[in-house]
């Protein structure tokens, strides 16, 4: 009986261990010193205070990169779902080979290091990359368009690396309805579009759920294609935490902008969850 | 209400024939059970009349309107789906309601019309549960009320009692007899099981191998079969090969392989010469040691075992090496294990089936 009940533990002691040392641990020391003040001079100074949050807090500077890591986060989880969820309908109608293969395709992004990957945005947005110069030469502008360094094409990159995880998650979702439902929904006089909405829909909610909350929570914190797309005018959180911590060596004012992230991260899928659960189809979630 | 009729109905899949040249006209308010064995084409069947599937040659008629490359939802069907397929992600009342909303019916008419449809199926009370806090015997009455509540022209139902226990299908076999009738609504329904589409159906398709062996009412159907394989799909049967001799008196005269002369009922579709069945069903045969020397067959047979089940006792026996069966209402009084017996069996009680095996 003893090693039974011991037996689930010391089977989660090795990854336990692991994940306090690597994440509870440091995250705690980053909170206390988020809690202590700076000195250009001496660095961390101890003590306690609450400095670093009210001027994070009292800076419309950064509330604007706060709003706008928020913002693209939205914008992105928003952009893969409408991109994202005919992708998972075709693919959940497919199967076999066909299925396999349009899988791969689906994860080949991923496949390739997000550096590269923002790298060949570069060269695509560039003031002299593939989309100006084919403008150009079709005569439809004379100079050329910022496309480069903007939140457009922030959310462009962002959309590229985590579109994948949207359509497995919603095509995961349409594959557990079941198929006489929606004939089901058919015998009663639905039509194609009605079936969809009234049933489809609020049944593969689940999915647009996971999905969601997935690209939004790696949205926020993404970091490489932000920098990369984005440039030092369009700064978002993590760039912001970033710059402190390692270029300014402010420490204490570099951790308080990853918990103010995570805080906000924290409660935005908080209150996401509890909309869906609360809402007119909880049940699909039960 | 409406009629429903096939007329040449084929279904390929690929080189397989799922469905072949199926005809069949049913009359507005009967019920006709499609039975048969899994793989027979019988869902096949349900589903091209419900429209999910289009046949690959004939006709379909529902209230004589054509309906060849009509969509499930323009042919006013209620379905009522062998696992449910409830809308797990609407309280019973918005199941019920579902129909009534693509119909645009008035909020009035939805409140009226789903209490109705509550009350009809004994489930008042539970309109705010969702389908997976009911039990299987009210999530099939919550299916069958989804169907009921459209007035469809015709109402179909596929394997609908088979994830029932035992006890609640019996329930449920009633209560759909009960509320056909009463509703008069044209039913299909489809099943593997023989008891059900004795009891539920006014008429039974017996399907094998995408085609019907044999239409009509489940007494006929279970008295007169026509082929092998009705008589040994429904019910049990005794099946003596052997070979016909020829007419007399008022039936004809089998010399039954196993030796004895058997007399049948006069069938014109065979003559002298002719190998045949000679069926009878267990419960006909009168088994005992001596034999009452009534009856005008008898044959002799060893007991083999003899079980009993309640109501009847069921006793297996061989003629050298042909298996039989006797059913009887006896407790006692019944030779033992081991024992020779007599059975004997009246020549009206008896059918002359075309063998279609090779013996």
């Amino acid at each position: 009986m003893l090693m039974r009940s011991a037996a689930p533990w010391l089977l989660l002691a090795v990854p336990l261990a692991i994940f306090a040392a690597l994440f509870v641990l440091p995250l705690g020391n980053m909170l206390l010193l988020s809690l202590q003040s700076f000195d250009r001079t001496t660095g961390a100074t101890g003590g306690f205070t609450l400095n670093n949050y009210t001027k994070f807090l009292g800076d419309s500077f950064y509330l604007g990169i706060l709003w706008r890591t928020l913002k693209l986060a939205a914008l992105t989880t928003c952009v893969t779902l409408i991109l994202g969820y005919p992708v998972a309908f075709h693919l959940n109608l497919s199967s076999g080979r066909r299925r396999a293969h349009l899988t791969l395709l689906i994860l080949a992004p991923l496949l390739i290091s997000v550096v590269v990957r923002s790298f060949g945005w570069l060269v695509i947005l560039g003031p002299n990359g593939l989309v100006n110069s084919a403008l150009r030469g079709a005569g439809v502008i004379s100079e050329p368009l910022r496309l480069l360094y903007t939140e457009s094409a922030i959310v462009l990159g962002l959309t590229h690396v985590f579109l994948s995880f949207m359509v497995l998650s919603i095509a995961t979702a349409l594959g557990r309805i079941d198929p006489a439902v929606v004939r089901a929904a058919q015998s009663l006089g639905a039509n194609p579009v009605q079936t969809f909405l009234r049933v489809i829909l609020p049944l593969s909610l689940p999915g647009i759920a996971a999905g969601s909350l997935i690209v939004f929570t790696l949205s926020m914190s993404a970091f490489i294609t932000p920098v990369l797309l984005g440039g030092p005018r369009v700064k978002v959180m993590s760039y912001l935490a970033y710059q402190q911590t390692l270029l300014l060596s402010d420490w204490p004012y570099g951790s308080a902008i990853a918990f103010v992230l995570l805080a906000l991260t924290a409660v935005s899928v908080l209150l996401y969850l509890r909309a869906l659960e609360t809402g007119r189809f909880r049940m699909v979630f039960r | 209400m409406a009629t429903v009729e096939l007329e040449g109905v084929s279904k390929f899949y690929g080189a397989h024939r799922a469905v072949h040249e199926f005809s069949l006209s049913i009359a507005s308010g009967e019920s006709v059970a499609l039975l048969g064995p899994s793989g027979c084409g019988k869902t096949t069947t349900l589903n091209m009349i419900g429209g999910f599937l289009e046949p690959d040659a004939g006709h379909i008629r529902i209230a004589g309107r054509a309906v060849g490359g009509v969509p499930p939802y323009r042919r006013n069907i209620g379905m009522v789906f062998q696992h449910y397929a409830l809308f797990p992600h609407l309280t019973v009342a918005d199941n019920l309601a579902f129909g009534l909303r693509m119909r645009r019916a008035s909020k009035a008419e939805i409140v009226r019309r789903v209490g109705g449809v509550l009350e009809l199926v004994h489930l008042g009370g539970l309109e705010r549960r969702y389908p997976r806090e009911l039990s299987g015997g009210q999530q099939q009455r919550v299916a069958l009320a989804r169907a009921l509540v459209v007035e469809p022209a015709v109402l179909l139902l596929d394997e609908p009692l088979s994830n029932l226990d035992a006890k609640l299908r019996q329930e449920m076999r009633q209560e759909i007899v009960e509320l056909q009738q009463r509703l008069g609504i044209t039913t299909i329904f489809v099943t593997h099981d023989q008891e059900e589409a004795l009891a539920i159906a006014g008429r039974i398709a017996v399907m094998d191998a995408g085609r019907i062996e044999q239409v009509g009412a489940p007494e006929a159907i279970y008295g007169s079969p026509r082929t092998e394989f009705v008589a040994r799909f429904i019910g049990e049967a005794n099946l003596l090969p052997g070979e016909v001799l020829g007419p007399v008196r008022d039936g004809l005269a089998v010399r039954a392989d196993l030796g004895a002369r058997v007399l049948a009922p006069a069938d014109a579709g065979f003559k002298a010469g002719d190998r045949v069945l000679v069926m009878v069903r267990p419960e006909k045969i009168y088994l005992g040691v001596a034999g009452s020397g009534t009856a005008e067959n008898r044959i002799e047979a060893t007991v083999r075992s003899v079980s009993f089940l309640g109501a009847v006792t069921r006793c297996l026996l061989t003629a050298g090496a042909q298996p039989l069966i006797v059913t009887t209402g006896e407790a006692s009084g019944l030779p033992a294990a081991g024992q020779r017996a007599a059975l004997e069996w009246n020549s009206r009680d008896c059918r002359l089936l075309a063998e279609t095996r090779a013996c």
